[in-house]
């Protein structure tokens, strides 16, 4: 029973989704730009992580404690707050209204979860078992030990970059200079106008993202770690 | 590998420290008497309760689900815990929001839209009890047994064994928690800007709106606020690590066996 | 320490590439501006909130710039005041190539865009279809004199909208309004004041109790304790209020409240025609109504300034302007003076004034009066959170 109470408190706000159903699903430019984004930002969390992170765990400099807080602190600080300073600095370098210039706030945004994560699990897995495995070249290492070992991390680093990036509607505005459309800034315009199926359409849509991301790299994961043992045999 | 990972990682970083700068090279001469008035006021008051109130239930939530998992093996709420996670807050906002906000049966009860911020608070619940229970999880995982069984030997009551035997280890986690919870909720937009009402505004959505809305005078206003509020968290940050800083590593010696 | 070299190598290539951007000029004549302005693609940004008005660029607009001058129109939606923001934020930066090339524009926010001078001048005389313009609608924006900043591209007037089938007897006067407002509990709001609607709306209250004398943005604390006594009755008695008209028109399609409001007479037909407001819509003008006017404008920073041009010659064209304001698309008021057009031009505008939601145009006329200045658009912004308390 109180399993019963417990599943419905959770799962209760999704009642929301059903209650009017998306009329058509038509592909457009802001999905595809979003489906690119969330892509390309799971990737680079992931490598830019794990790799931030391995140094954070492995390397012995006078930097470290200042490497540390520099990549920390940026968790606490409000996205609404530094957007206008980031916007002034982009424009400097001319990727204002780029997707170049988009791609790297939303990694401002994700980044230093993604290091903590990685760090974090590492520090679970543990030197000893870590340190071994520098003694493979680079890329076995990654493919054989750290992939396989790193698997739930990274497919919660994949996780939390999409959901992150995809509740990003001020800051892809702002830098997007409103020519880069993601279904976020799509969904506000619905928000705002009158049409109640748009809007959840691409609420659908939000949801639908990180829940496919997740169950496909479960899914890929599940066939490299069999190849990777069928190797090892 | 990790060098140059490194390097980007630092170059992207410093984007957020530019904004800050760009923060502190717009206020000065501000005139800070300015932020004295009924709306940022009433702001600040509305955002700490807010802010306090659903990070508060959400760690409490979070640690006990945490704790109910890893005592009874139940691996159907680890599963189920997933779902929130994949919902975007501006797309939760919006799921609170159809719920809520008429036609439906909780109208009437809960309404979204009202003073108490209830929805809003309901909300980052129900997005953030997950998050916390991700970030407990790990330590509950590799608590060892042996403290939670002398405990028992020893007869403690309940409480005094979780004192005892998981607090000391979950200090680490929920300080993390807390405070990425407090400087997200403190200053976001999406979910009260939806779900709030017209007075008193959270200070996310009453920074952005003096921004957005005419007076460019206004402006600095948002600016001030905004570099207090990142300055107020750093210090909170860094102080509160500072001072756990020898009984956590302490701790963390004593956990790898 | 290869990689750190390649790394800064990129990043002084971007530096490089960033510097050295110069300012687009504007061509001297009509005629060059449009040679100049073939094939290229002119960034239109405005509010995107209307259905109606967003098919009118895409559908209308957008092929006909494609067939008569081979320029190709991208509609950018974004609220007013946040690419004004991005305009400034962009004059800080000193970026001089901007993503934005026309952008429509009125009230404050063109005088915030004035003021911090994020606009191109002397537009007029470069556009021939300029000549046709209303010369009072062009010359003043809510009081601040346009000056050649911006031109004059709509002329509406306010007016409210209610459901007669649920409204038998309508208020006349906004007193009455007050009145009907504590009859009928929960059925009447407005937009919050930072929205361009819910701020006019208050306008015309402050106009009904104090007319014009009030433009000096001077409120009487009379004039807030009687505006608050309308709170209790209002929909969710006045403990918050709809963050834009967009907001309110949505309460007002679910029948939630009975009444709805907003500058453009003609607003409410293709709604209604469409199913999303009541069949029993019908117009409501009380004792006088705010005349308002807006406009396009061209950033300092355009990166196609003769494109923009194009565009806005063919937006004043009589042909574009009537199909704007037929209730098809949009429903706006033209911003041209109908005694300038030929016959047959004027005749087709006059034709339009039929509709089932329209006002009856010469009580409408008579009632109007002109907006007070930016003054009191900042003085209710700043005092009413009294009222919201």
């Amino acid at each position: 029973m109180s399993r019963f109470l417990t599943a419905g408190l959770i799962l209760f706000p999704f009642v929301g989704l059903f209650l009017a159903f998306p009329a058509t699903f038509n592909w457009d430019e802001a999905i595809g730009n979003t489906v690119v984004y969330v892509l390309v930002l799971g990737f680079v969390n992931v490598w830019l992580g794990i790799g931030t992170a391995w140094w954070l765990m492995f390397t012995e400099s006078r930097w470290k404690t200042a490497v540390e807080w520099f990549t920390f602190l940026p968790l606490f600080i409000p996205v609404l707050a530094t957007m206008f300073g980031m916007y002034i600095a982009l424009a400097q370098l001319g990727l204002v209204g780029t997707h170049i210039g988009v791609g790297l706030v939303l990694l401002v945004t994700t980044l230093p979860y993604s290091i903590r994560l990685a760090y974090n699990a590492m520090y679970v897995i543990g030197r000893p078992l870590l340190e071994q495995t520098l003694t493979l070249a680079p890329w076995s290492r990654f493919g054989l030990v750290l992939f396989p070992l790193l698997k739930e991390t990274i497919r919660t680093i994949v996780l939390f970059s999409t959901v992150i990036v995809l509740s990003q509607f001020v800051l892809v505005q702002l830098m997007g200079a409103g020519l880069i459309p993601t279904v976020t800034t799509r969904l506000y315009q619905a928000y705002a106008g009158n049409d109640f199926a748009l809007a959840l359409q691409n609420t659908w849509v939000l949801i639908l993202v990180p829940v496919l991301l997740y169950l496909g790299i479960g899914g890929l994961f599940g066939i490299w770690i069999r190849l990777v043992k069928g190797r090892l045999q | 590998m990790s060098r140059s990972s490194l390097w980007i990682s630092l170059f992207v970083l410093a984007l957020p420290f530019t904004g800050v700068a760009f923060l502190i090279y717009e206020t000065v001469g501000f005139d800070w008497s300015e932020l004295n008035d009924a709306a940022w006021r009433a702001s600040l008051a509305v955002t700490l309760y807010v802010t306090l109130v659903a990070t508060a239930v959400s760690l409490v939530i979070g640690t006990w689900l945490a704790r109910s998992v890893y005592r009874r093996r139940s691996t159907w709420l680890a599963s189920l815990l997933r779902w929130p996670m994949f919902v975007p807050h501006v797309a939760a906002a919006y799921l609170f929001y159809v719920l809520f906000s008429g036609g439906f049966p909780f109208y009437g009860v809960v309404e979204a839209n009202e003073r108490h911020h209830l929805v809003v608070i309901l909300t980052y619940v129900w997005k953030e009890v997950p998050f916390v229970f991700l970030m407990v999880i790990g330590t509950y995982a590799q608590l060892n047994r042996g403290y939670v069984d002398m405990a028992k030997t020893l007869q403690l009551t309940p409480f005094e064994q979780f004192k005892v035997a998981e607090w000391p280890f979950l200090v680490k986690p929920l300080l993390d928690s807390f405070w990425v919870l407090v400087a997200f909720i403190s200053f976001a937009y999406e979910v009260p800007a939806l779900l709030g009402v017209t007075f008193p505004e959270l200070l996310g959505v009453l920074a952005y709106e003096r921004l957005t809305t005419g007076l460019f005078l206004n402006a600095f206003e948002s600016y001030a606020v905004a570099l207090v509020w990142t300055l107020f968290i750093f210090i909170g940050v860094i102080g509160s690590y500072t001072l756990t800083a020898k009984r956590r590593r302490r701790i963390e010696r004593g956990m790898r066996r | 320490m290869r990689r750190l070299k390649q790394f800064g190598l990129i990043l002084s290539l971007i530096f490089l590439a960033a510097c050295g951007t110069t300012r687009a000029e504007i061509a001297p004549t009509f005629e060059q501006a449009a040679e100049e302005a073939k094939q290229s693609t002119v960034n239109f940004y405005m509010w995107g909130g209307d259905d109606g008005i967003n098919r009118y660029i895409d559908e209308y607009v957008a092929p006909r710039l494609k067939e008569t001058y081979d320029v190709e129109l991208n509609r950018v939606p974004m609220d007013t005041a946040e690419f004004v923001r991005q305009l400034s934020l962009d004059k800080r930066a000193n970026r001089e190539e901007g993503t934005i090339d026309l952008m429509w524009i009125n009230g404050d926010n063109f005088r915030n865009a004035a003021e911090a001078d994020l606009l191109q001048g002397d537009l007029l005389d470069k556009i021939p279809n300029a000549a046709l313009l209303n010369e009072e609608a062009q010359a003043t924006d809510a009081g601040t004199p346009t000056n050649g900043l911006e031109v004059a591209w709509g002329n509406v007037q306010f007016v409210l909208h209610y459901d007669a089938d649920n409204v038998k007897n309508p208020p006349t006067t906004f007193d009455e309004l007050h009145r009907w407002t504590e009859e009928n509990p929960g059925r009447f709001t407005y937009p919050e004041v930072t929205d361009f609607t819910g701020n006019a709306f208050v306008r015309h209250l402050l106009y009904a109790e104090y007319g014009a004398a009030a433009g000096d943005g001077e409120i009487p604390d009379e004039f807030w304790e009687k505006l608050a006594t309308w709170s209790p009755h209002l929909w969710k008695q006045g403990s918050t209020y709809p963050k834009s008209l967009a907001q309110l028109d949505q309460l007002y399609a679910a029948g939630d409240v009975w009444m709805t409001m907003g500058f453009n007479e003609r607003r409410a037909e293709a709604e209604r025609n469409d199913g999303v407001f009541p069949n029993g819509t019908r117009a409501l003008v009380l004792e006088h109504s705010i005349a308002s006017t807006h406009f396009l404008a061209v950033p300092f920073n355009a990166t196609n300034p003769n494109g923009a041009l194009v565009v806005i010659n063919e937006l004043l064209s009589p042909e574009a302007q009537l199909a704007k304001q037929d209730a098809t698309y949009w429903g706006d008021g033209t911003s041209l003076d109908l005694t300038k057009l030929d016959a047959s031009d004027r005749d087709a505008f006059l034709k339009l004034d039929e509709g089932v939601t329209y006002p009856d145009p010469e009580r409408l006329a008579d009632r109007s009066i002109p907006d007070y200045g930016p003054a009191v658009i900042d003085a209710i912004r700043e005092e009413w959170e009294r009222v919201a308390q």
